[in-house]
């Protein structure tokens, strides 16, 4: 049983097998004290060990509640890992159960370099669209997010997260599972171009660095 | 909102890179329209940024872990084996009975089991059990008409000076030092039996094992 690959202690488990259940969590224990662990700095908390015991053993009892539904689920579809699968299982259960006890007051610990809560939004040039979304009125504002969504997918997804849910630009970066610098070079071109569809809008007035 | 929150395997496949373009498609909506998706997926990738390729830290305290492995589902051990050995009855009664009337030519073997063969499977005729702090695997096998062979295998090291007692009742029926290799007990007729593990400093654990006859 020791032997057997993670996906097969996983579906031993499923079939009621106790002695995989022993090896499954015995494999993954460490793992999973680690992750508990660094979530809870993520947030800016220090867990004491029943603390971090509490919220260790609250991830396998996850796996196990209602008739191992988890453990059922898990099809490896996508060929992501166990491991990975843990690791999701694990946070999302961690954050879970840390925001009901901090009262939903939790908030990610994350070193704001040039984050959107600054007050330029643009490298370059007088800063009218962050005028608009921080200061102006809901009408214009909303005139603005209808420009944002002419823009593909992926660049309103972008915007969204800086600008309407505030996500500091490194966690903006890990929940895009993109470089620090690649969405730099993302948001100063959707910038440009969303002032130029502002000022076609006559939201703002054209800049010098506007297209005409 | 229009999105359907990504399930967990999705968000792993989704930092490993593996899905495919509608289905990444998805989890970036899930992302823009949901600030707690977006937080967690934030706080997921921070993470993984994070991650150390192997040294993650101290282990957890061992009775963490032991605590986590207990949390299996209990079942009330005596009640599991003679379900399990009721239905390996019914089995050998079905595929054995031929060779066990041929062994003994006794007017009624004493097991008359019929059933379930269609649904049973050969694994069925081995268990794991706990005796106490020893998991055990227990085999059993039908010699002839009502006599059931049953071995008892230790899957972790017994304490030294292990006893196997087997009883009926009052009646001690056997009783064997458990090594590692196990042991086997022969010839028993279909009862209800005592299986007692006993250490040095007294009894350790025991279960009932039923091997009476089934209608």
């Amino acid at each position: 049983m020791r032997d057997a690959t993670d996906l097969e202690l996983l579906q031993a488990c499923v079939e009621g097998n106790r002695r995989a259940w022993a090896v499954f969590v015995e494999r993954f224990t460490r793992y999973v004290w680690y992750l508990v662990n660094a979530t809870g700095r993520r947030y800016g908390l220090e867990l004491a060990e029943d603390a971090l015991a509490d919220l260790h053993n609250d991830v396998f009892v996850a796996l196990l509640e209602d008739d191992r539904r988890r453990l059922r689920q898990y099809q490896g579809k996508n060929g992501a890992s166990v491991r990975s699968w843990i690791r999701v299982i694990t946070i999302r259960r961690t954050i879970d159960t840390l925001r009901k006890r901090r009262g939903g007051h939790l908030s990610l610990d994350v070193e704001e370099d040039e984050g959107p809560r600054a007050p330029t939004l643009v490298d370059t040039a007088p800063d009218a669209l962050s005028a608009l979304l921080d200061r102006e009125t809901d009408a214009r504002r909303d005139g603005l997010w209808a420009l944002v969504e002419q823009l593909p997918e992926a660049d309103q997804t972008l915007l969204r997260l800086l600008y309407d849910q505030r996500l500091p630009v490194p966690a903006a970066c890990a929940a895009l599972n993109i470089k620090r610098g690649a969405l730099y070079t993302r948001k100063t071109r959707l910038i440009k171009r969303l002032r130029a569809l502002a000022a076609e809008a006559g939201l703002i007035e054209a800049s010098d660095g506007d297209p005409p | 909102m229009s999105h359907r929150t990504p399930d967990e395997e999705t968000l792993a496949a989704y930092f490993e890179g593996l899905l495919d373009p509608a289905e990444e498609g998805a989890v970036r909506r899930a992302l823009a329209e949901d600030p707690q998706v977006a937080e967690l997926v934030a706080a997921l990738g921070l993470m993984i940024e994070a991650e150390p390729a192997d040294a993650l830290g101290t282990p957890a305290p061992a009775y963490v872990t032991r605590a986590a492995v207990d949390l299996w589902p209990a079942e009330p051990v005596a009640q599991r084996v003679t379900q399990g050995l009721r239905l390996a009855a019914r089995w050998i009664g079905d595929q054995l009975q031929p060779l066990a009337d041929a062994l003994a030519p006794l007017p009624q073997p004493a097991l008359t089991l019929r059933g379930a063969a269609a649904e049973a499977v050969r694994g069925e005729l081995t268990w794991q059990v706990d005796l106490g702090p020893v998991p055990v695997e227990l085999t059993v096998a039908v010699e002839g008409p009502g006599q059931i062979a049953l071995g008892a295998r230790p899957l972790a090291r017994p304490p030294a000076g292990a006893l196997l007692r087997l009883s009926t009742g009052e009646h001690l029926r056997a009783m064997s030092s458990l090594g590692p290799d196990g042991a086997t007990v022969s010839a028993l007729p279909a009862a209800t039996y005592t299986l007692a593990l006993e250490g040095p400093e007294g009894e350790l654990g025991r279960i009932e094992l039923d091997l009476s006859e089934q209608a």
